[in-house]
Parts: C-alpha cells; sequence; structure tokens
C-alpha cells in the first residue's frame, strides 16, 4: 500500500479508532479483521468476522425472544386490566428494538467492503489538503470517540441498573435477563458512534478549507494595508468625528478576544493566534481609524504584519490552481459524504422512527403509570419518572446530535462558496474574477445534504416537524386513553346499577341506569360543542 | 452627541442595559471595562432573583396557580416554566453571547459612519417600525390592563398570578422588541445598499439611453459595484452576528408567547364553556400582536434581498457607451455572491421566520385548541 510512506505526513483517521473498532467487533457490529486493523489501520473484509458476527445477531435475537417471553407472562395476565391501546402499542413496539439493531449489523455486513473505501478516500483528501498547506488534526476526534463511549456507557448503565433495581423483582434468576435488555440500544449507539465520528471528520475539513481560504484573505488584506502604509497616500476623510466610539471599540477587540470578522460563522478551526489586538505600528498611529474602515480586520499576525511583502491573492495566476484543488478537495469530501450517508442510510431511517416511536410510546407509559394503569412490562422504566428522563435524553440526545452533526456539516459545506467569494473581492482581479466564478457555480452545484433514505433531510427543520408530531401523537393518545378509561368506568357502573336493579326490580331504576350509561357514553364519545 | 449612535438608539440600549439585555457598554461610557463586568453582574442577578420568584410562585401554598381545577393548574404551572425557559435563555444568551453582540455593534458603526449629526425628527423618522412596534406594544397593553381592572374586580388569585407573571410576559416582550429594533438596524442597511444599487443601474441606463458619460464611466461602474460587494460581505456578517446573538433567545421567547396564546385561548374558551365571567382571557391581545411584529420585522429584512438582485441585474452592461466585460463579470460575481449568502432569518435553523410561519403557529395553535377542547369536559367535575 502506497500509506507506508505517507504515515509520517498524513496521520490516518482510523488509527484514531482503534478502541472503538475493538469494542465494535467484540460487540458483533463490524465484520473487518481486528489483527489488519491494528497493525495497518485498514478495514477488510473477513469472512471469520462475517460468521461472528451473523453468530452474535441470532444470540442476540435469541436472547432478546427469551427475555420477551419470560417478561411477557406478567403482560399476558394483566391483559385483561390493561387497556386495548396501551396493549397493542406495546406489543408493536416491543420488537422495535430488536429491528434497529438487526439493521444495523445487517447494514454493517452488506458494507463491509465499503467502509474501507471511505476512510481511504478520506486519507488522499487529507493528503491532498496537506499539499495544500493544511494539516488535519486527528487528535481531536479521539477524544470524541472516548467521551461519546463513555457518555454510551454511563447512560445504558444508568437506564439498566436503575430499572433494575427499582422496576425488577429480582429475587429469581431469570431476571438477569434484563441485562438483555439494553443490548439492542448499546450496539445501535455505537454503530452511530461511527457514523458521527466520521461526519464529524468530514465536518472539520470542510472547516479546514473554509480556514486556508479565510487565511488568503487575511494575508491579502495584510498586504494591500503594507502597500497603503508605504505609499502613504490615503487622505484623512472623517477626521471630523469624535474618538470616543473607536477607543471603545479596541477597548472591546481586547476584552472580547478579537473581533476578527473571518471567524464571525466558523468555529475557528486553525486558531493559530489570530484574534489577537497588535495595532500595526504603521499604521494604526496615524490613521487606524481609515485602515480600519477599509479592512474590517486587525492583522492576524502580530509578528508577521511587518514582513510578510506578499500575497498569494495578489498573482492570480498562481493562486488559481490552489482554488481549484481547495474545490477539487470540497468536492471529493461532498462525494464522500453522500457515500457515507448512502452507506447508513437505513440504520439512520430505523434510528430515527424508533426515537420517534419510543420517545412517544415512553411519554404515553408514564402518562399510563402516573393514572395506576398496568403497562407492558418491557416499557417499565416508564413507571420512575427519573428513570424515563434518562431514557428520553438517551434516545433524543442519539437523534439529535445526529441531525445536528448533518445540518452543521452542510452548513460548512456551504459556507466555502462565502469564503471564495470573499477572496474575489479582496484581490479585485478580472482573471480571479472569472475562476471565482467559475468555482462558485460549481460550488453551488455540489451542496451536500444528509437524508434518511430520501424520506427526509437530516436538518433542524426535521427536528421542528418531528417535534410537533411527537406533541400531537402524545395527546392523541392520552385522549384515547382517556376515553377508553371512562367507557369501561361507565359499563362497570351500568353492570352494577343493572345488579341493583335486578334486586329491587324497579323499572324506574332501570331508566334511570341506562340514562346514565347514555349520559357516560355520550360524554366521552361524542365531543360538546359547547 | 456622545459618540456616534444616535439619540434614539442610545437611550433604548440604555433600556436595555437596565433590563440587563444588553451587555456591552455603550459609546461614551467611561471605564467601559468595569461598565460590562456590572452589566454582567446584573444581569446575574436579574435571572437569579426572577428564576427564585418563578420558583416561589410554583412551590408555595398561595394561590399563585388556579387551584379549582387540575388542568387550570397545569396550564399556569405550564405558563410558569415555559416563563422561566424564556428568562433563562435570555439572560444566559446576554452572558454568554457578548462578542457575537459587540461584533453587530461594531459592524453597525462601521456601515453607518457617514451620518453626521441629524435631528431628532429624523432619527425618529428613521426608526419609526421600531418604536411603533415598542410603544404601541406597551399601550396596548396598558390600555387592556386599565380597561379590564375597570370592569372586572381582582381576585386574590389573580392579583398574585398576574404580579408575578406579568413582569416577566413583560420581559420577554421587550426582548422580543429588542429583536426588532436589531433587525431594523439590519434592514436599514439592506434597504440602503438596494437603494444605491437602484442608483447605480439609474444611472447606467441614462447613459447608455443617452449615450453622453463621462470617461472611465465604466471602472466607475465597476468600483463601485466592488464597493458595494464589500458592504454586502459586511451586511451578511452582521445578519450572521445577530443570529448567534439571539438564537436561543429567539426560540425561547417565539414558544413562550406560543404557549401563553395557546394555553390563553383554552381558559378563554373555558370561561365560556363554564359560563365563568372571565375577561382575562383579553389580555392575550398584546401577545397576539407581538409574534406577528417580530415576524413581519424579520420578512422585510428578507424580501430586500430579491430586490438586490433584481436591481443588479438591472445594471445596464451592454450598450455603446459602456460595454465592459468586466462590469458583466464584476455583476455575475455580486449575483453569485448574493446566491451563496442569503439572508435567512431563522433560529437555530429550525424554521424560517417569515409569514409561512405565522401560518404554521395559527394552525398549531387551532389544531392544539381542538386537542385541548377535547379534553375539557372529561376533567369537569359534572360529569366525573
Amino acid at each position: 500500500m502506497a500509506q507506508t510512506e505517507d504515515t509520517d505526513t498524513v496521520q490516518p483517521l482510523l488509527q484514531q479508532f482503534q478502541q472503538l473498532f475493538f469494542i465494535s467487533k467484540i460487540a458483533g457490529i463490524l465484520p473487518q479483521d481486528l489483527e489488519k486493523f491494528r497493525s495497518r489501520n485498514l478495514m477488510e473484509k473477513s469472512r471469520n468476522g462475517m460468521l461472528y458476527m451473523l453468530g452474535t445477531l441470532i444470540l442476540y435475537v435469541l436472547l432478546y425472544n427469551i427475555l420477551i417471553y419470560s417478561f411477557g407472562e406478567e403482560d399476558r395476565t394483566l391483559k385483561a386490566s390493561q387497556s386495548t391501546l396501551t396493549f397493542v402499542i406495546g406489543l408493536f413496539l416491543t420488537y422495535i428494538g430488536l429491528i434497529m439493531m438487526a439493521t444495523d449489523q445487517l447494514t454493517a455486513l452488506r458494507n463491509q467492503g465499503r467502509i474501507g473505501e471511505i476512510y481511504e478516500r478520506i486519507r488522499l483528501v487529507d493528503e491532498r489538503l496537506y499539499k495544500e498547506k493544511c494539516v488535519m488534526d486527528n487528535s481531536t476526534i479521539g477524544r470524541r470517540i472516548r467521551i461519546m463511549l463513555v457518555m454510551t456507557v454511563i447512560f445504558e448503565l444508568s437506564i439498566l441498573l436503575a430499572t433494575y433495581l427499582k422496576l425488577v423483582d429480582y429475587s429469581q434468576w431469570m431476571s438477569l435477563l434484563w441485562v438483555v435488555s439494553a443490548i439492542p440500544t448499546f450496539i445501535n449507539t455505537l454503530d452511530k458512534i461511527w457514523f458521527a465520528v466520521s461526519l464529524y471528520a468530514l465536518k472539520e475539513r470542510f472547516e479546514a478549507i473554509n480556514a486556508t481560504l479565510e487565511e488568503l484573505v487575511a494575508t491579502h488584506e495584510k498586504y494591500k494595508l503594507w502597500l497603503q502604509g508605504d505609499q502613504e497616500t490615503p487622505p484623512q476623510l472623517d477626521s471630523s468625528q469624535p474618538p470616543q466610539y473607536d477607543s471603545n471599540l479596541e477597548y472591546l477587540y481586547k476584552e472580547l478576544g478579537g473581533l476578527d470578522m473571518g471567524s464571525i460563522g466558523r468555529n475557528s478551526v486553525s486558531g493559530s493566534g489570530k484574534n489577537k489586538v497588535a495595532p500595526v505600528a504603521h499604521s494604526m498611529n496615524s490613521f487606524g481609524e481609515q485602515i480600519d474602515a477599509a479592512t474590517g480586520k486587525p492583522p492576524p499576525n502580530p509578528l508577521a504584519s511587518n514582513m510578510v511583502h506578499e500575497s498569494e491573492l495578489g498573482n492570480a495566476a498562481k493562486v488559481e490552481d490552489k482554488l481549484n484543488n481547495l474545490c477539487q478537495v470540497h468536492d471529493e469530501i461532498c462525494e464522500i459524504g453522500k457515500a457515507m450517508n448512502e452507506l447508513w442510510s437505513y440504520p439512520i431511517l430505523s434510528l430515527m422512527a424508533y426515537g420517534f416511536l419510543i420517545f412517544t410510546a415512553q411519554l404515553y407509559f408514564l402518562y399510563c403509570a402516573t393514572q395506576f394503569q398496568s403497562i407492558p412490562s418491557l416499557f417499565r422504566s416508564a413507571k420512575n419518572p427519573f428513570i424515563t428522563v434518562i431514557v428520553l435524553s438517551y434516545t433524543s440526545g442519539k437523534c439529535v446530535y445526529l441531525i445536528y452533526l448533518s445540518w452543521k456539516t452542510s452548513q460548512a459545506s456551504k459556507r466555502t462558496g462565502i469564503s471564495l467569494h470573499k477572496c474575489g473581492v479582496v484581490a479585485d482581479d478580472n482573471l480571479l474574477y472569472e475562476i471565482v466564478n467559475h468555482l462558485s457555480l460549481k460550488l453551488l452545484n455540489h451542496s451536500v445534504d444528509f437524508s434518511a433514505c430520501g424520506f427526509f433531510t437530516l436538518d433542524m427543520e426535521t427536528l421542528y416537524g418531528v417535534s410537533g408530531g411527537i406533541t400531537s401523537y402524545l395527546i392523541i393518545l392520552i385522549q384515547f386513553n382517556l376515553a377508553a378509561q371512562q367507557a369501561k368506568e361507565a359499563i362497570q357502573t351500568f353492570n352494577s346499577l343493572n345488579d341493583t336493579a335486578g334486586l329491587v326490580g324497579a323499572a324506574t331504576d332501570m331508566d334511570n341506569g341506562s340514562s346514565t350509561l347514555h349520559d357516560l357514553v355520550t360524554t366521552t364519545m361524542l365531543t360538546p360543542t359547547g | 452627541m456622545s459618540g456616534r449612535l444616535c439619540r434614539v438608539l442610545q437611550f433604548h440600549l440604555r433600556l436595555y442595559q437596565w433590563l440587563g439585555f444588553h451587555g456591552l457598554p455603550l459609546p461614551g461610557d467611561g471605564n467601559p471595562c468595569g461598565m460590562r463586568k456590572r452589566l454582567m453582574a446584573w444581569s446575574l442577578l436579574l435571572l437569579i432573583s426572577l428564576s427564585a420568584l418563578i420558583a416561589a410562585c410554583l412551590t408555595s401554598g398561595e394561590e399563585f396557580l388556579f387551584l379549582d381545577d387540575m388542568f387550570g393548574r397545569v396550564n399556569d404551572a405550564l405558563k410558569y416554566v415555559f416563563a422561566e425557559l424564556a428568562i433563562l435563555a435570555i439572560y444566559l444568551e446576554t452572558l454568554s453571547s457578548q462578542r457575537h453582540l459587540a461584533n453587530f455593534w461594531w459592524l453597525h458603526s462601521k456601515l453607518s459612519r457617514k451620518v453626521g449629526v441629524v435631528s431628532l425628527r429624523s432619527e425618529v423618522q428613521q426608526f419609526r417600525r421600531y418604536l411603533l412596534t415598542l410603544y404601541g406594544m406597551m399601550l396596548s397593553e396598558l390600555v387592556i390592563y386599565l380597561g379590564l381592572w375597570q370592569v372586572q374586580p381582582l381576585s386574590h388569585h389573580m392579583l398574585l398570578f398576574w404580579s408575578t407573571y406579568e413582569p416577566l410576559v413583560w420581559l420577554t416582550y421587550m426582548r422580543n422588541v429588542q429583536f426588532v429594533l436589531h433587525l431594523e438596524l439590519l434592514r436599514q442597511q439592506l434597504a440602503n445598499l438596494e437603494r444605491e444599487l437602484g442608483l447605480l443601474a439609474e444611472y447606467s441606463r441614462f447613459a447608455s439611453e443617452t449615450g453622453r458619460s463621462f470617461p472611465n464611466f465604466e471602472v466607475f461602474l465597476r468600483r463601485r459595484l466592488l464597493q458595494k460587494q464589500r458592504l454586502y460581505c459586511d451586511i451578511y456578517d452582521m445578519f450572521k452576528c445577530f443570529q448567534s446573538a439571539f438564537k436561543f433567545s429567539i426560540l425561547a421567547v417565539l414558544l413562550t408567547i406560543n404557549i401563553r396564546i395557546a394555553v390563553d385561548c383554552y381558559f378563554m374558551y373555558y370561561s365560556i364553556y363554564k359560563n365563568v365571567p372571565n375577561l382575562n382571557s383579553y389580555l392575550i391581545v398584546p401577545a397576539l400582536l407581538e409574534i406577528p411584529a417580530f415576524i413581519y420585522a424579520s420578512q422585510s429584512c428578507m424580501v430586500i434581498l430579491p430586490r438586490i438582485a433584481h436591481q443588479l441585474h438591472n445594471i445596464v452592461t451592454d450598450s455603446a457607451c459602456c460595454s465592459c466585460p468586466d462590469l458583466s463579470l464584476q455583476i455575475q460575481n455580486f449575483s453569485l455572491q448574493l446566491l451563496h449568502q442569503p439572508v435567512r432569518i431563522d433560529c437555530l435553523g429550525l424554521t424560517t421566520l417569515d409569514c409561512g410561519l405565522l401560518t404554521r403557529i395559527a394552525c398549531s395553535v387551532g389544531t392544539y385548541m381542538i386537542y385541548t377542547i377535547q379534553f375539557m369536559p372529561k376533567f369537569s367535575p359534572q360529569y366525573i
């Protein structure tokens, strides 16, 4: 592989994935070969891994079914007292966790050859970026993976232990099976960590491109400033204004860590000691304000302010290559993003479906539990509000984080166009305008949007829609539950009234009873019109 | 005149400082560093005291909540909880996003530095939309309150509830009006840009029709266009600053007002249904006006963008006097830049704040009303 000679220049992204890969391999999420990954950071197909993974899948399915069976006995005895709605929902949602897990594992099996390619492509992108003098730092990714793993373990363990200790009858040894209930979510989360971290890596690469472009702009502005300072031409236009506001602004610069215009919309990835105020000796003293207006930016690097006498943007022919390369890399990252989205499309769809259904169901069962109705035994965590809060934040955290990250990545990819235009505007050169216009059109046509199988895009608007949906469904469900509950009570009242009526044998009582029933039925079934 | 801010702005920013919404010193303040620290401490103090107030209301045995039935009680509690959410979002954002806010005002001062001394009258004229929103809201709320208490006697519960809840509501309204102020500044910049581009388009048309222009006219046009492009870049940055300085509180304020409208609509229906004379519900009228005021302000910002593009392409390039390929290149570049930098005001990307949102809000309030109305009889004691 060509990778050996590059290891000293570009670190492969997968190096950071060692622990995650190991855990995933053990849990049976990825079929790839462990040894090759360890030694050479490669993800290659492996027959043994595949068999092991299928074995784990079958084992999990078996265990889960035993769990359902052994804990389902309570349900069967409770069926009479449960409302039909609760029962049906419970039945419907029993297997959704399992379906989600199976989707993850089967997709991983299907993709086993292709995931490696993705990371190989990312490595190539890194190399190309390195040639453009922008080095990717992957150590944040390793930290991110560790944080996510720890969070997953904390959430899973706290849910599992709290439910087990509080809500499971642990006198029988069968209750140990309850551990199995955590497997589907755990496996799903591990799989999603892969996706999330890879997505984050893509976002970092977009941001690195943006940072490089902004750097170009900043250098050129400095260059122009230097030219201006050298020639001492520009006359002072508005010296009549009182200087208070500006002194104030200078203060704000210092106080708020710099008002570097370039870093407004992005998280400063490069952060190379930029945001410092360093009044350039020859420019700020005499007409600092004027230059401020012209550039809108403090000189980025205090050291270089007096030395930099050239800018890449000054030479259009030279910069053309660089811009072209950056746009091609951008394009490639977009393609990688699309490929990655395609690989994980079914798992994401199933996760979103799971998130929506479980969130609604958990809240509904919480309501049922507060009304002292019995709920399906697999959802017993809903009996305790605190455990419910943890479960909800875990589930929604997963979904929302993925959506948010996809949205952010897509935003970062769109920002490249803005930075490109800044380059064009600041250089003000006809050749460069032509290049920029061409590349800008290209960027407009290459945007990356993440979606779940094309059913919905993963952006914040979906989140808005989903939260609306959850609220509506919850209210509808609660209402049906109320109606069913009252109908049940009505029937009981009617029965007891019938009994008394039968004992007394008075026809008038009978009338009363039926009218009460009629009253109750109308109030529960029909909506009042005021 | 102190500093560069005009008097209307100076006065209102000072007002927001007193409310703890504006954590930056104004131009002309002595010792800005100390001032900033004091303002932050003031915001923090307000946050803590208001949160304590809400916590006290929610837990106290007094009649802060509607005690007669469960559902009304939950509704009142919901109102408090969302008010707390809004207060939390507002003050935490004031404390945390000062950098963006400072950027915003810095860009504003940079973009509008050419203005000399102007009369108060023209300032008022300049900010009429904002002033109308602010004082219109205050006045309508005051009139409704006074009118209501002439008609209806105050019960103990109502006195307690309104005297604690109303200040919170008023704070969210003021925050809302603060958004309107910032949006109005943004709109003015965009409108200026559009006007100037329109002038350029007119010059070029005149030159091409009459064939009379000065030498280097096209170069002049191109330079002007470039300057406008830079201007637009700054305005866009300003818009970005606005968005990152206020994203959470926009969401929280809209949500709070929304919840309040839904809850109050429910109560209105409830009191009619149970024949309770309750005129309290008329208090939602200002709330009903708040959201449209904000959305109108943001919509009027966003509609200028297509106008700018339109004016840009109105500039005549192919005529006898100025057939300049450079100029058309510049126009292309600007146009592409506009495509890349759309001014789309949204809260956290959740939803665009345009008039469509108004429809969606109306729909959702209607839907939830129907749901809650369906709940109603089952809770009323006469049936259970």
